[in-house]
Order: structure tokens, then C-alpha cells, then sequence
């Protein structure tokens, strides 16, 4: 029987750090020596000890999992905690502004035409609102090979996607689609219609007629990786890429879609591009 | 469009799970692009680990280690390189943290309380052995927190975590046979200090 091994050696033992002939041979030892046995199994409680979690930490999901994660998505974006005595003052002064302002432009809103909701189109086909009932967009990460995938908000595009569009107008009124992508710094994309050629504005594509007709061709967004917004329109009238590019510049930081475009259906989806990997 | 020829293919179902579902890398991807709910799906995920390794190392505050360490994930996420090594990128992160803490450093103390006694085996044998379990793992941990932070921060990856070699290497930024090396320093100690104090 070789000599008893030391502690290190029962260790490395154990993390499959001795050359296999002495392996063996320790392994051999431990079967006939007793004393070395009850060595190992110290060592391996030991080890389970390290191992096992913290006392009043739950080795499971549990209340107190939640409780946790709402108590460290509250320090994110720390509140103020030392709140000075005239700290009310100017939430007061904007609360009495707004109460007088409000109902001001409730008052010129109702007495200046803005009665947007009781318009009428005559014979000029569906309107906003219809065209959400009667028009639909949907996204997909789309390979090489492989069915599509549906993208939902937030979802992840490979950096080897690319983005496929689909449709459907079950109106015989004829419709006209635009989808494009914004990266974070505000580089638009063109997803439909393609806009290869600086020196044309390409109009907008017509609608085809149908229920969830995929269109066959798939844009790859040349965009930095990092968060995409991807936006489809469905419209009545037919603008080009040109116009909507200058409407959007036009329309300052944060434009808002429903705006830009009253009379269409607008839909969003926030998504994220991954890296090149 | 010219040539425009509308191609009907067959309507794929949506991928099934939420966030819950992804992969951590994707998560973190997700929260670098300003989603929170991804990043409190990491939370949720990793903050028994991320607790457990924080009460090891300081039983007194270790809550606030850990909430401070997901505070700097949360800094940190736009540098986050999604290779797949996102337990080596946590826990360097946690590591820094626990070491870096001092006494009043953090916004208040905490003292965690023991599980309630409802949750306790209700057989007195089994009570008596979990009892002893519990105070040999509480000893064991307290033993751990004698160690210098080298050797403690060695042990408790590899063995609290289980975290590879090369990994603990990448995480406390030592090579490989320099963290085997602590890792056996470290229970060699251990074994010292729980003979002294059995």
C-alpha cells in the first residue's frame, strides 16, 4: 500500500489534477485506508459547506427573490432623497399653470376647428382609423435558410438576419407601404421601398392585395448594432422616401408617428441589432 | 415597384417564453439597449448566487454588496460583450465590489435573519441533523471570512460558484496556476482555522 497522500494531494486529487497512474494509485490507497476515507469525506462536506448558499439566502426562487429585484430596480435611477422645505414651490407654480392652461386649450381646441375625430372622408376610402381593421404589418428576422421568425417588441436581430416584411389589405382601395428602420443616433433605413440609388426617391410601395402575403425580398439594416426602431406605414397617399426623411428631420428629436402620419396606420417595433460575431 | 411579385410563404408561429426565456447575453444586449425589465430578468436570474457569494464573504452586508454590485452591471452593461461569459463578467464585477467595501461605505447595515422555524423539518431527528448542518456550514463560512481576500475570493469562486480555473483566472485577472495555487492555500488555511476553532 503506497503512503498516505497529504491534504493537497487529496484536493487535487479531487480536481483531476494528478497524472492518471498516481490517480490510480491513490484511488487504490483510499480503498484500503480508513483513516485517508474519512479525510476525503471531511474534505467533500467541506467543499458542500462552501457550496451550500448563505444562511437566510433561499436556494430557490422565492418572495424574497422579488423583493430583492424590486428593491435594485428602485436604486437604478435613485429619487431624491434630501427634499429641501421650498422643493414644493415649483411643482405648485406648475400645478397652477397647468390648471389654467389646460382648460385654455380645451376652450381654443373646441372653438378653432380641431374636431379631428368627427371628420368625414368622402369617397377618399378608409380612413386612420379603418385602415388599422383593414391593413397589417408584421416584422420577421429572417436567415438564409430557416423559416422567419415574428418579431415581437424588444426582440433581438442577428447580426446574419435580415428583415422580412408582411402584409396584408383586405380592402380593394388601393394602399401604399413605407417601412423603415431608425437606428439610436437617427440614421434612417429602408426597408421598403429599397432605396439603393442617392440620385432617386423611390416612392412607396403599393399595397399588395391579401392576407399575410411576405414580401420576397429581405433587408439587411446597415446599421450599428445597439437599439433599432423599426416603423411600417400603411397609407392612402403615396409619398417617397424623400418626403418622409424631411418630414421626419422636420419634425425635431422625438417625432411623434401619429402626427407625422394622421391618416395612416403606423405601427413600432423597438428592437435590438446585435454585433457582428 | 417594378417587377414587384408578392411571394407567399407558409406563417410561422411567434417563438414561445418572454424574457424569462432568453439567454443571459441576450438579456444583457436587451438592458444595454435600455430595456429594464431585461435587466431585472437578470436579477431575478443571478441574485441568489450573487447574495450567497456576498454573505460568504460579509455576512453583515451582504445584501448591499449585492444590490451595489447590480448597480454596476447596470453601469457597466453597455461594455458587456456578449461571448457567452456572462458569469466571469457578474462576478468580476461582485468581486470588485467585496473588495473594495469598507465599513459605512454603503448606505445602511443589515443583518439577515436565520429562515423562519415553520420552514424547519418538522421530525426531531431531522431538526437535530439540519440544526447540525447549519452550524457547520455557518461555521465554515465564518472560518472563510478569516482568509485574506485573496485566497478567500479563490476558494468561494471556485467552489462557492463553481467557476472554472480559467475562469476565477479571468476574473480576478491572476493565471491559472497562480488561482490553483490560491484555491489550495485557501483550504489548506481553512482546514487550519476550523481545527483551531472545532
Amino acid at each position: 500500500m503506497t503512503s498516505c497522500p497529504s491534504d493537497d494531494e487529496l484536493l487535487a486529487l479531487r480536481e483531476e489534477q494528478v497524472a492518471v497512474a498516481r490517480a490510480r494509485a491513490l484511488e487504490a490507497h483510499l480503498g484500503e485506508c480508513g483513516e485517508c476515507r474519512s479525510r476525503a469525506s471531511r474534505l467533500e462536506v467541506t467543499l458542500a459547506a462552501i457550496a451550500s448558499p448563505a444562511p437566510g439566502v433561499s436556494s430557490d426562487a422565492s418572495p424574497d427573490t422579488a423583493a430583492f429585484v424590486a428593491r435594485t430596480m428602485a436604486r437604478l435611477d435613485p429619487s431624491p432623497t434630501a427634499t429641501s422645505r421650498a422643493s414644493w414651490l415649483p411643482y405648485a407654480l406648475a400645478a397652477t399653470v397647468l390648471a389654467v392652461t389646460v382648460p385654455l386649450c380645451v376652450y381654443l381646441w373646441r372653438h378653432t376647428g380641431g374636431r379631428a375625430e368627427t371628420f368625414q372622408a368622402r369617397g377618399g376610402g378608409p380612413t386612420a382609423e379603418s385602415l388599422k381593421e383593414l391593413t397589417g404589418v408584421e416584422l420577421y428576422a429572417a436567415k438564409r435558410h430557416g423559416a422567419p421568425r415574428r418579431l415581437n417588441a424588444h426582440d433581438l436581430l442577428a447580426a446574419d438576419e435580415g428583415l422580412a416584411v408582411e402584409v396584408s389589405r383586405l380592402t380593394p382601395t388601393p394602399l401604399y407601404l413605407l417601412v423603415f428602420v431608425v437606428e439610436a443616433g437617427g440614421e434612417v433605413h429602408w426597408a421598403a421601398p429599397r432605396w439603393d440609388d442617392p440620385a432617386k426617391a423611390p416612392l412607396a410601395l403599393d399595397l399588395p392585395r391579401g392576407r399575410r402575403v411576405m414580401l420576397h425580398e429581405v433587408f439587411a439594416p446597415d446599421a450599428k448594432p445597439g437599439l433599432l426602431r423599426a416603423v411600417s406605414v400603411v397609407s392612402r397617399q403615396r409619398r417617397s422616401v424623400k418626403q418622409v426623411e424631411a418630414l421626419l428631420r422636420d419634425a425635431g428629436k422625438a417625432p411623434s408617428l401619429a402626427r407625422l402620419f394622421p391618416e395612416a396606420h403606423v405601427q413600432e417595433w423597438s428592437l435590438t441589432l446585435r454585433g457582428a460575431r | 415597384m417594378p417587377g414587384f411579385e408578392p411571394k407567399v410563404l407558409p406563417f410561422p408561429r411567434p417563438e414561445p417564453g418572454g424574457l424569462a426565456a432568453r439567454s443571459d447575453d441576450e438579456l444583457m444586449e436587451l438592458a444595454a439597449a435600455g430595456l429594464r425589465e431585461a435587466f431585472a430578468a437578470l436579477v431575478a436570474r443571478h441574485e441568489r448566487r450573487v447574495r450567497s457569494f456576498c454573505a460568504k464573504w460579509d455576512g453583515a452586508r451582504s445584501e448591499d454588496l449585492a444590490q451595489e454590485a447590480f448597480l454596476r452591471l447596470w453601469q457597466a452593461r453597455a461594455r458587456y460583450r456578449p461571448d457567452g461569459q456572462f458569469a466571469v463578467y457578474l462576478f468580476t464585477i461582485v468581486r470588485n465590489v467585496c473588495r473594495n467595501a469598507r465599513r459605512g461605505f454603503f448606505r445602511r447595515e443589515r443583518v439577515l435573519q436565520d429562515a423562519p422555524a415553520a420552514n424547519e423539518p418538522s421530525h426531531r431527528a431531522e431538526q437535530l441533523d439540519a440544526l447540525l448542518r447549519r452550524e457547520r456550514t455557518e461555521r465554515v463560512h465564518r472560518e472563510l471570512r478569516g482568509l485574506s481576500p485573496k485566497l478567500r475570493e479563490a476558494v468561494l469562486l471556485r467552489f462557492g460558484e463553481g467557476l472554472s480555473y480559467a475562469e476565477v483566472g479571468a476574473i480576478v485577472d491572476a493565471p491559472e496556476a497562480t488561482v490553483r495555487s490560491r484555491v489550495f492555500l485557501g483550504l489548506r488555511a481553512l482546514r487550519a482555522r476550523l481545527e483551531v476553532s472545532a
